[in-house]
């Protein structure tokens, strides 16, 4: 088992991590924040892109995904303060993430990015972002909010 | 408040509730972009005709197709007219009538790397005397649009000779 003041309680047991020392805090609220918001990026990435997607990669499945994302932000980081925080950087990296996942293939394959050619894309970005990103992870989040606070 | 300094089952679950999401949204992504990756370099499908026969009333124009891309393509109908010429094509130089055909042995995929050979019939529209003069001297050009489907998403490809 990890030690109360070593880096591998953070990846380990973040629960108990995140009680611990300021820097413990901050990188379990940055590493929760990260994987969070990356795999959050990557299902509404699939989300969108249903017709190119696996069968059983559906839309539904990718919403609660997202959603238990959310949750696993807040029961995995168990200090208030830190959940925010990582709830925080799970959002900007979501995102960040999800617009650099739909402009990859204009730089991977050479296309020209000139002009008004990454409005498109940008705009079903953002729209996805706005409309069910955000909502779906916050509401995970809020969920497991309010479940610690009636089961302790 | 439970003992911060033990681990619970409940936390080994949370933590590998957070890799099963990781993998699982991992997985539906990689295919994915590959699928869109492949989408984007749709223009390096190669169609290009191979053998012209005149029948009673048709046409019989076979094309293959390669596909070079890492996902399966599903050809599935094409609209083709042969064409008396070179291009830009006059007037009343249709050797065939103007229509969305079928492919003769139905919707065709192609694998990747793969390549397929398609037919496709149609009725002549002038005389079949012309029809054989033409095809008989190399002047029987086919020009036309074949529709793919990529996934669920559909385009075409334009087989146009080069005037």
């Amino acid at each position: 088992m990890a030690e109360a003041g070593s880096i591998a309680r953070v990846f380990t047991d973040p629960y108990a991590a995140s009680y611990g020392e300021r820097w413990q805090r901050l990188l379990v609220a940055g590493f929760i924040g990260l994987t969070t918001g990356v795999s959050t990026a990557m299902a509404m990435y699939v989300f969108r892109l249903q017709e190119f997607a696996f069968g059983w990669a559906t839309g539904t499945l990718m919403g609660l995904l997202v959603f238990v994302a959310g949750v696993l932000l807040k029961l995995l980081v168990g200090q208030m303060r830190a959940s925010i925080t990582a709830a925080i950087v799970s959002f900007f990296i979501g995102v960040f993430a999800h617009i650099c996942l739909e402009l990859a293939p204009f730089y991977l394959l050479g296309i020209s990015t000139g002009g008004v050619v990454l409005y498109v894309p940008l705009r079903d970005v953002i729209s996805v972002v706005i409309f069910f990103q955000v909502p779906i992870q916050f509401s995970g989040y809020l969920s497991a909010v309010v479940y610690e606070g009636l089961f302790g | 408040m439970d003992d911060r300094a033990t681990i619970s089952p409940r936390r080994v679950v949370l933590v590998g509730g957070l890799v099963a999401v990781l993998v699982v949204s991992g997985t539906a992504f990689a295919h994915t972009f590959g699928s869109t990756l492949a989408f984007q370099q749709r223009d390096e499908i190669d169609v290009q005709p191979s053998t012209m026969t005149l029948n009673d009333q048709t046409v019989t124009v076979e094309y293959t197709i390669q596909n070079p891309l890492d996902r399966p393509v599903e050809v599935y109908s094409v609209e083709l007219v042969v064409y008396e010429g070179e291009p830009p094509f006059a007037d009343r130089s249709e050797l065939t009538v103007r229509r969305q055909a079928q492919l003769a042995d139905g919707d065709t995929t192609v694998a990747p790397g793969e390549t397929a050979r398609v037919t496709v019939e149609l009725p002549i529209a002038s005389t079949r005397e012309r029809t054989q003069a033409a095809i008989d001297s190399g002047d029987a050009v086919p020009s036309g649009i074949f529709q793919f489907r990529l996934g669920d998403r559909e385009f075409g490809v334009e087989v146009v000779p080069r005037g």
